[in-house]
């Protein structure tokens, strides 16, 4: 069985105690800079390569893999404790997370967190295994016309995530765009919306943004509600998930892990489709539905799953195909090449113990991860009781050096505190910022392919609905739309009948 | 005057110019001084790109050994944004001092400036050349499965067929870009121009059989031609890549002449001494001619160059008039 020489070749190389060491220390700093708000692994990464150059080549890439999915772990943490989505993908915990800790269940969704994603990187580990290859195909599937198409689903998915009106999701979804709007055009080069200064040439950074609305306004909205906060600092029962838990959040995993599994293949932000695509699932096939927005355990479970399973996932067109699905996996290529490895199908055949080495890796990576975390658990709770002010500068600070670590640029932060007023008027309007965050994300990419697909097909858009992908994708986003539409007509009925009783 | 008294006249002139000369010399000494000790702290080096980027691990290669060199880390600092420009301002804006460098190439100094109607800096009179670094060569690519083997046949296809084919490249404005339009030209053919943001998407594109061709620098397709899956047909250079040796440039297919590349390089702001520039000259020149180093620079598809700073500025200027000619007549504008 080739398999399983492949396997124990794997084994034989994660094992070694160097690298068991190195993989500890990449899952740990992933961890750190995971839960400290905006500091991400592109700058962690790219600070740490030159001190790879003598590592040997699967020590360094192990080690910087751990620092990617340990960033996926602790990011998590802080969405769910304090309401900061330190990456795009980790927006869908802040939802029903950040709602668990304030009904006092913190520890429970930080569990739920940890074993979900565990799992789910189990199961993503199994499938690189053992279809790494066909499935990089998969994304060589994808052009423009395919990549609209699922767009599409993704944005009407979105509408689904906001709980509230959906009026409001309507509006932040616009406001999204417009933000997104800003930039270099891709297919004429010309500057959108940056009034001349050169910072918003490339557009507004996602970090900045979240930081600023979540954050920030969060930050500012808290001030005029100091009374609150103790009441669910004292509420903290327990840590762990009770067996009623476990029995909702088992098929939410599984789901998240599939979903996440296949998108995160995809190049182009396909962990943070999956994130969300599976919240608005889980939402449509919960049976508490009512308890989504407000601290439903699924509402963690399947997105954290999905996320983690994506970006294991996400090495598969790197190892294979030597494209990078995102800017992580474009730092790994440059480590690989410093080593003196040209990544690329030729890898997994002339470097198969770099190969099966780094993927057993991920998986012992994601036991440390569950070890290191769990334990963990009580104590970042514990953060939940630090006092207003103490807490709060200290984000503040961890905001501003992670801002400013992006592009090392100080104009990055005064735009953080602009985002930062207008969180705290969409809170107090009663408007969820994570809608705007997603459209944000995915209104240029749209345009973009948009754009691309039309050009490929010198105008003709037929190309999206006979490419069976695309047509099928948009088939899915119709039924979707009124799935999503029918049950709010019936509920703004059900309380305008509520409001006259 | 005895002859005495002019002797001791001329001693004491002697003297008094040699304490002159010693009182100039100590004035003069901090700045010898610094310029003799430099580098007395870590030098920044500025790359205008994010991390990761094809670029940015050249400079943290060649940044790298300058600080092994110089016994003093050089430290690679990202800063992106408006196509380079951003970090371009950053450098021209710093203290002359030798301790700001950064790696420049071909956009930021011979394409930015005509393609951008104001620029905050002025790529001439705002830096010193240090030294060029290495050069990199667009590669002309298509499918493996397609039918186009060579470039005759590309501008064959590209007559017969009624809407143009499409040509994929990392971007408006790019290099890659700006060779196509410069060899449309010489060609007389016209392509259906496709940008993308970055080359990993175009080449997906290209693979997936969706875009006829494409131009991009070398490395970020080598291992997909290692691999057999995307077939090169021509080097954009004057000389073949030595990452590609078996690939004929676009001059030896009967466009004699045509030379396009991408060139990196190091520069300093304006007015930094001239003792601190050769040493940087050196010590970059050491780097790359380093065995490792060359090796490293190849597989990102480049070929070292070192070289003088008055050979890198010759460069400069001759690159920036033939780019501001092709971006003029292919009307190309930005902002």
């Amino acid at each position: 069985m080739e398999l399983f020489g492949n396997l124990a070749l794997g084994f034989e190389t994660a094992l070694t105690l160097t690298n068991l060491a190195y993989c500890f220390l990449g899952v740990l700093l992933g961890t750190a800079i995971g839960v400290l708000p905006g500091l991400g692994p592109v700058a962690t990464i790219a600070m740490l390569l030159p001190l790879t150059f003598g590592l040997p080549a699967e020590t360094s890439l192990i080690m910087l893999a751990g620092i990617y999915y340990g960033a996926q772990y602790g990011g998590s943490t802080t969405a769910i404790l304090v309401n900061l989505p330190g990456e795009s993908s980790a927006v869908v915990a802040t939802l029903d997370g950040y709602q668990m800790a304030r009904r006092g269940r913190a520890g429970v969704a930080l569990a739920t967190a940890a074993i979900g994603s565990f799992v789910a990187g189990t199961i993503a580990t199994l499938v690189i295994v053992l279809f790494a290859p066909p499935l990089a195909g998969v994304a060589l599937e994808f052009g423009a016309a395919e990549y609209f198409s699922l767009m599409v689903l993704g944005l009407i998915a979105s509408i689904v995530l906001a709980h509230g009106s959906l009026l409001h999701a309507f509006g932040m979804i616009l406001i999204g765009f417009f933000l997104g709007f800003v930039g270099t055009d891709v297919n004429s080069g010309m500057q959108r919306y940056s009034f001349g200064v050169p910072e918003l040439g490339d557009g507004l950074n996602f970090v900045i943004i979240a930081m600023g609305t979540f954050g920030l306004g969060e930050i500012i909205a808290n001030l005029g509600t100091e009374m609150s906060r103790d009441v669910h600092a004292a509420k903290i029962n327990n840590l762990m998930p009770s067996r009623e838990d476990f029995r909702r959040i088992v098929k939410p995993i599984l789901r998240g892990t599939f979903l996440g599994s296949f998108l995160g293949i995809l190049p182009g932000g396909g962990a943070m489709l999956a994130a969300f695509a599976t919240y608005s699932m889980e939402k449509k096939l919960s049976p508490h539905q009512a308890e989504f927005g407000h601290g439903a355990i699924e509402g963690v479970a399947a997105p954290e799953s999905a996320n983690n399973a994506g970006a294991q996932t996400s090495f598969i067109p790197m190892l294979t195909l030597g494209i990078p699905s995102n800017p992580v996996m474009a730092l790994m290529i440059g480590a690989m090449i410093i080593q003196g490895i040209q990544p690329g199908p030729s890898v997994m055949t002339e470097q198969p113990s770099l190969f099966w080495g780094l993927i057993i890796s991920m998986w012992i990576g994601n036991l440390m991860l569950l070890v290191l975390n769990l334990p963990l658990v009580g104590i970042w709770v514990k953060l939940i009781s630090v006092p207003y002010h103490f807490l709060y500068p200290v984000i503040l600070t961890f905001c501003c050096i992670g801002v400013f670590s992006l592009n090392n640029s100080t104009f990055d932060i005064y735009l953080m505190i602009i985002f930062g007023f207008m969180g705290y008027v969409f809170r107090k309007l009663g408007a969820e910022p994570a809608p705007m965050l997603l459209a944000f994300i995915l209104g240029p990419m749209m345009e973009e392919y948009l754009r691309r697909a039309l050009l490929l097909s010198h105008g003709d858009p037929a190309v999206f609905i006979f490419s069976p992908i695309s047509g099928a994708l948009l088939v899915v986003a119709v039924i979707l739309l009124l799935l999503v539409l029918l049950p709010s007509i019936k509920r703004s009925r059900v309380e305008a009948f509520q409001e006259e009783a | 005057m005895t002859i005495e008294q002019k002797r001791a006249a001329a001693t004491v002139s002697r003297r008094m110019m040699v304490s002159l000369a010693v009182m100039a010399f100590g004035l003069a000494l901090p700045a010898t001084a610094s310029a003799q000790d430099y580098p007395t702290q870590p030098i920044k080096l500025i790359v205008p790109g994010t991390a990761g980027g094809g670029m940015d691990v050249i400079a943290r290669v060649i940044g790298d050994r300058i600080g092994t060199i110089l016994k003093q880390p050089v430290v690679v600092e990202n800063k992106p944004g408006a196509g380079g420009n951003i970090a371009v301002d950053y450098v021209a804006k710093s203290k002359p001092d030798g301790y700001t460098m950064l790696i420049g190439q071909t956009a930021h100094f011979s394409i930015n400036p005509s393609l951008y109607s104001s620029l905050p800096f002025d790529p001439v009179k705002d830096f010193q050349p240090v030294t060029l670094l290495a050069d990199a060569p667009n590669v002309v690519m298509v499918n493996a499965e397609s039918p186009i083997k060579n470039l005759d046949e590309l501008v064959a296809a590209a007559k017969a067929s009624e809407k143009g084919l499409s040509l994929a490249t990392p971007g408006n404005g790019t290099v890659s870009h700006l060779t196509g339009e410069l060899f449309q030209k010489t060609a007389q053919v016209k392509f259906n121009h496709i940008p993308y943001k970055g080359a990993a998407a175009a080449l997906t594109d290209v693979m997936g059989g969706r875009v006829d061709f494409m131009l991009s620098s070398i490395p970020t397709a080598l291992s997909q031609i290692k691999a057999g899956k995307l077939r090169p047909i021509a080097v954009s250079a004057a000389k073949r890549s030595p990452s590609l040796p078996d690939v004929p440039t676009i001059g030896e297919q009967g466009y004699p002449g045509f030379d396009a590349g991408t060139w990196y390089g190091l520069l300093v702001p304006a007015g930094t001494p001239t003792a601190v520039v050769e040493k940087l000259n050196a010590a970059a020149n050491e780097a790359i001619e380093a065995d490792d180093i060359r090796e490293k620079i190849r597989q990102e598809g480049g070929d070292s160059y070192g070289g003088t700073s008055a050979e890198f500025a010759a460069l400069m200027k001759a690159d920036s008039e033939k780019w501001s000619k092709v971006v003029k007549e292919s009307g190309a504008k930005v902002d």
